[in-house]
C-alpha cells in the first residue's frame, strides 16, 4: 500500500493548521493574537513554542490552547509526535509535559478541576463566542437596513453566500441582496453556530438563541442587550492581552487590532 | 479637588491605592518575581508614555512620590487603601494593613485605611480581623479569594468559614466588602472570575446592610457581573482596571461604561486608579474630558453629564464610607437633601 504522506512537513504546513486553534476566551486565532512564539519540524517531529500574555495566565486556559495546538499539528499529514512547550509562564513545566503526554488536564493539575472539566469549560465558551459573533452580524443586518422583523425570520437557506468578493448575498423577503462588507461576519457567525451544533438545514433560523429556539421580532433588542455584554467583555479581554502580551515581548501591534470587525459595525 | 474650567469643584476619592513593597529583597520566590513582572505590564502597557516609571521604581516607590501623584498632582482628597498579603510569595507581605497604617497614621484626613481577611485563617484569622477593625477604625475590606495558601489555591465567598466571616464584619460595622474580581490571572476553577458567590452574599447580607463592591467590574466576566448588579441592589463597580483603558482604547473604555452605566446607573460605581498600577493625574483629566461617541449614545441611552462624573470620581465613595464632603464641592449633595 502506498503511504500518501508527504516526506517532509513543511513549517507553513503546521502554521496553516495552527490558524485553527483559538483561545476560547477571546474566540481568536492564537496565531493572530501572537501567542505562537515558534514552530520547528523535523522530519516528522514538531516542536511547537506557546508564549501568553502574562505569567499568570490561566493554567485551565493554557492547557486547552496548548492541547488544542498538540491535537491542531496531528492532524497535519506526516505529523508523528508534536512537543508543545509553554514558556514563561507559572505552570510551564507541567503544561509542556502533560500536554505533549496527552495526560487530562486533573491528571497533571489533581484536586484542581474541582468537578468542573475542560470540556465543560470549553462549551461555555464556545456559546459565549456564538453570542458575540452573532450580535457582530445582526447589527450589521440592521445598520444596512433590514428590520427586526426581517432578521429574526431569515432562513439558514436564505444565506447565499458567504464567499462572494462583492459582499454578503442574502435573500430577504424573497428579494435577493448584496450587503457590502458582510460576507465576513456571516462566515465568522456560521462557523460558531456550527461549533455549538445549532440544526443547519436550510429551514431553520439563522438567528436563534444558544439553545435554537427562534427570536420574536420584538424581543430581538432585549436579545442583543445580551450578547452585546458578551462582546464587550470579550473585546475588552482581547484589547487586554494583545497589549500584554505586547509589552511582555516588546512586540509591535495594533492595540484595538481585534476590534476591526466591531469598528466596521459601528460606523 | 478637581475644578473644571467652570470653577466648579469636584470632590475626588480614589477607591483603590495601594503602598506596595515587591522589590528583590522582600520576594520570596518566582512566583514574586512573576507577579511583579505582570503588575509592571499592566502599568506599562496602559499608561501614557510620560507616566511609566522604570521597573525598580515601580517595585518600590517612596511615600512623597505616592503623596505627589496622588494629592499633589493627582487631584485625589482622600485615598482608599485595598491591603493585599500575598504572604505565600512576598516576605513582609506585598501590601498589608500595617504597611499601610503607617501612612495612614501620618495622615489620618488623606486616607482610609481598609484590612483583608481569609476565611483559611478560620477561628485564628477572626480574632485577628477583629483586633484590626478595633485598633484601626476599619470601615472596609478587600478580599482576594484568588489568593494561594498553602496547597490551596482560592476560596469562595460561599464557603462555610467566609460567612463566619461577612457576620463578624456586621457585627463590627465593616459594612463595605471589596471583591476583587479581575483579570485574567491564575486561577483553576476556584474561578476567581466566577462572580456569583457575590450574587448569594449580597442577597443573603443585604438586609444586615453590607454592601459588595466588586474590584475591576469582574472585568473577564463583565457580562456576568452586570447581570447580578442589576439584580442586588446592594453590587457595586469598583472601576480599577477599566479606567485606564480610557486612553488605551477610548472607544472600548466606553463600551464598557456605556454598560455599567445601563445595568448599575451612576449610583453605583466608584473611581479607582489602582496606584501604583496607574496614575490617577491623567485618567482623571481624560475621564473629565469623556463623552460617550455617537454609535455609543445610539445603541445605548446613557449619558456622562458633570452630575455623573461627580459621582462616580467622588460622592458615591464618600457615602459608603460617610466621608465628609467641602461645601465647596457640595452642591450636589446638599440639592439632593
Amino acid at each position: 500500500m502506498i503511504e500518501l504522506v508527504p516526506r517532509v512537513v513543511s513549517e507553513q504546513a503546521v502554521l496553516a493548521a495552527l490558524r485553527e486553534v483559538s483561545d476560547p476566551e477571546l474566540d481568536e486565532s492564537l496565531v493572530d493574537l501572537g501567542f505562537l512564539d515558534s514552530v520547528r519540524v523535523d522530519g516528522g517531529r514538531v516542536e511547537v513554542v506557546l508564549r501568553l500574555p502574562t505569567f499568570w495566565c490561566a493554567p485551565n486556559f493554557a492547557y486547552l490552547m496548548a492541547h488544542d495546538v498538540r491535537e491542531q499539528a496531528l492532524r497535519v499529514p506526516g505529523v508523528r509526535q508534536v512537543r508543545v512547550v509553554l514558556k514563561d509562564h507559572m505552570y510551564a513545566d507541567e503544561i509542556t509535559e502533560g500536554v505533549s503526554a496527552n495526560k487530562p488536564f486533573d491528571a497533571v493539575f489533581p484536586g484542581q478541576a474541582d468537578g468542573v472539566d475542560l470540556d465543560a469549560l470549553r462549551e461555555l465558551f464556545r456559546g459565549k463566542a456564538f453570542g458575540m459573533r452573532q450580535e457582530q452580524l445582526v447589527r450589521f443586518l440592521l445598520e444596512a437596513g433590514l428590520t427586526d422583523e426581517e432578521v429574526v425570520g431569515l432562513g439558514m437557506d436564505d444565506v447565499l453566500d458567504t464567499t462572494d468578493q462583492s459582499g454578503l448575498r442574502l435573500r430577504v423577503g424573497g428579494a435577493e441582496r448584496v450587503l457590502s462588507g458582510g460576507a465576513g461576519l456571516a462566515r465568522a457567525y456560521l462557523a460558531r453556530r456550527h461549533r455549538v451544533g445549532l440544526d443547519a438545514h436550510g429551514s431553520a433560523r439563522l438567528v436563534t438563541d444558544l439553545a435554537g429556539a427562534p427570536l420574536a421580532s420584538g424581543g430581538l433588542a432585549a436579545h442583543l442587550d445580551h450578547t452585546r455584554r458578551q462582546r464587550v467583555s470579550m473585546t475588552f479581554n482581547a484589547i487586554m492581552c494583545r497589549g500584554l502580551l505586547a509589552t511582555r515581548y516588546g512586540l509591535d501591534t495594533d492595540r484595538e487590532g481585534g476590534a476591526s470587525v466591531q469598528r466596521r459595525d459601528a460606523t | 479637588m478637581y475644578r473644571t474650567a467652570d470653577g466648579e469643584s469636584i470632590f475626588v476619592v480614589d477607591g483603590h491605592v495601594h503602598f506596595w513593597d515587591g522589590s528583590p529583597g522582600n520576594q520570596k520566590n518566582r512566583y514574586a518575581e512573576g507577579w511583579v513582572e505582570c503588575f509592571y505590564n499592566y502599568h506599562k502597557n496602559l499608561s501614557p508614555a510620560d507616566y511609566v516609571w522604570p521597573l525598580e521604581q515601580y517595585q518600590r516607590y517612596s511615600e512623597p512620590q505616592m503623596m505627589k501623584d496622588l494629592f499633589e498632582d493627582g487631584y485625589v482628597d482622600v485615598a482608599i487603601f485595598q491591603p493585599t498579603y500575598l504572604r505565600d510569595f512576598f516576605k513582609n507581605g506585598w501590601n498589608t494593613t500595617e504597611q499601610d497604617a503607617v501612612l495612614k497614621e501620618k495622615y489620618p484626613d488623606k486616607f482610609v485605611l481598609n484590612t483583608a481577611w481569609d476565611p483559611r485563617d478560620e477561628a485564628a484569622g477572626l480574632k485577628e480581623f477583629e483586633e484590626k477593625v478595633k485598633r484601626y477604625g476599619i470601615k472596609g475590606v478587600k478580599l482576594y479569594s484568588a489568593e494561594w495558601k498553602g496547597d490551596s489555591r482560592g476560596w469562595k465567598l460561599s464557603d462555610p468559614w467566609a460567612r463566619r466571616y461577612l457576620d463578624k464584619c456586621v457585627e463590627l460595622g465593616v459594612m463595605n466588602i471589596h471583591v476583587h474580581k479581575g483579570p485574567t490571572i491564575w486561577p483553576f476553577n476556584k474561578d476567581a472570575f466566577d462572580v456569583a458567590d457575590v450574587d448569594d452574599a449580597a442577597t443573603l447580607y443585604r438586609d444586615a446592610g453590607l454592601r459588595f463592591i466588586v474590584e475591576h467590574c469582574g472585568l473577564p466576566r463583565i457580562e456576568d457581573f452586570c447581570w447580578i448588579a442589576a439584580q442586588e441592589p446592594n453590587v457595586y463597580g469598583g472601576l480599577a482596571v477599566v479606567m485606564p483603558f480610557i486612553h488605551a482604547s477610548p472607544h472600548y473604555f466606553a463600551e464598557v461604561m456605556a454598560e455599567l452605566m445601563w445595568w448599575l446607573g451612576p449610583d453605583r460605581l466608584l473611581f479607582s486608579s489602582d496606584y501604583a498600577l496607574w496614575s490617577p493625574k491623567w485618567i482623571i483629566d481624560k475621564f473629565m474630558a469623556f463623552d460617550f461617541p455617537e454609535d455609543i449614545k445610539q445603541q445605548r441611552a446613557v449619558t456622562m453629564t458633570l452630575e455623573n462624573k461627580k459621582k462616580i470620581l467622588g460622592l458615591n465613595a464618600a457615602k459608603l464610607y460617610e466621608l465628609p464632603i467641602p461645601t465647596e464641592a457640595g452642591s450636589l449633595v446638599a440639592a439632593r437633601a
